[in-house]
């Protein structure tokens, strides 16, 4: 779920490779401040986990053992989802708090049988391994209640070729729903698509630390962040 | 038991807006065309320089 209030909190397990990034909500930071600061955080590791050798092998044992044959874009996407729906388990957060995974941390989850997150993990998970196998991905937020606020994250991609089903068209992808097929989404009425970035040349975030004089004067991207909710 | 999760294509069919059609284009173009241009011809005007210089 989208939408808490939140300051940046790195433990010393934010360091390591592969951990959890676990952002506390603080008191009096604007929705906006906190919807830009989740999509941020949200595209940054769907970057980090898309280049990550790791999630590449899983990405491709998945389509390998769905039997997805070489140039099927769409079995590939659809594999991926039906991969995460079998997979991953859905938790709600704790109130007040996010937790971001990993891809690399959801997968080896996942294989010791223990996974657990919400829509922003799942969108994390998904993007990696889609992203890792060449497409374009992004986070696709959404207002589902209708109220205008921005409460729910989907998966957003495209084949390079035009299908039968989709022509060109960006697809949305419910990951959280295992009865919702490719395209089908819960009821929308606002979408906010970010991409994420394949080309980019950033620090992995589970490398950065927010530490030493660059983060006190608020050169770190993250103490940007806190010294905006600060305000 | 629950109630199934009704279903639709409300944000397919909102993606579709001309506002997105540029979602995540990729430019192709890197900006080296004039560079390799130019400088494949400063390496031709030299070469022929030379050549006429030492064989002429």
């Amino acid at each position: 779920m989208l939408g808490r209030g939140y300051i940046v909190c790195r433990s010393a397990v934010c360091v390591q490779d592969g951990q959890v990034l676990r952002v506390k909500f603080k008191q009096g930071v604007t929705p906006q401040k906190r919807f830009e600061g989740v999509v941020r955080i949200l595209t940054d590791l769907i970057e980090d986990g898309l280049r990550d050798e790791f999630v590449r092998t899983k990405a491709i044992d998945i389509v390998d053992s769905a039997g997805v044959r070489g140039h099927d874009e769409l079995g590939e996407i659809r594999a991926v989802q039906k991969w995460i729906h079998r997979n991953a388990v859905y938790r709600k957060d704790p109130f007040g708090v996010e937790f971001f995974f990993t891809a690399r941390r959801q997968i080896k989850d996942i294989e010791a049988g223990r996974h657990n997150g919400d829509c922003d993990d799942f969108v994390i998970l998904g993007g990696a391994l889609l992203g890792s196998l060449g497409y374009p991905v992004g986070a696709l937020i959404v207002d589902s209640s209708g109220d205008g606020v921005f409460n729910h994250v989907m998966l957003v991609t495209k084949t390079f070729s035009p299908t039968k089903e989709f022509g060109g068209n960006w697809i949305p992808i419910e990951l959280i729903y295992p009865e919702f097929r490719l395209g089908q989404s819960v009821k929308v009425s606002k979408v906010y698509p970010l991409m994420a970035n394949a080309n980019t040349a950033r620090s992995p975030v589970a490398n950065k630390a927010i530490s030493g004089l660059g983060a006190l004067l608020g050169k770190h991207p993250y103490a940007e962040m806190l010294s905006g909710f600060k305000r | 038991m629950l109630a199934a999760i009704p279903k639709g294509e409300s944000a397919y069919k909102l993606l579709q807006a001309p506002q997105h059609q540029q979602l995540g284009h990729v430019d192709l173009r890197t900006g080296e065309t004039w560079g390799i241009l130019l400088s494949g011809a400063a390496v031709g005007v030299i070469a022929h320089l030379l050549w006429s210089r030492y064989y002429n």
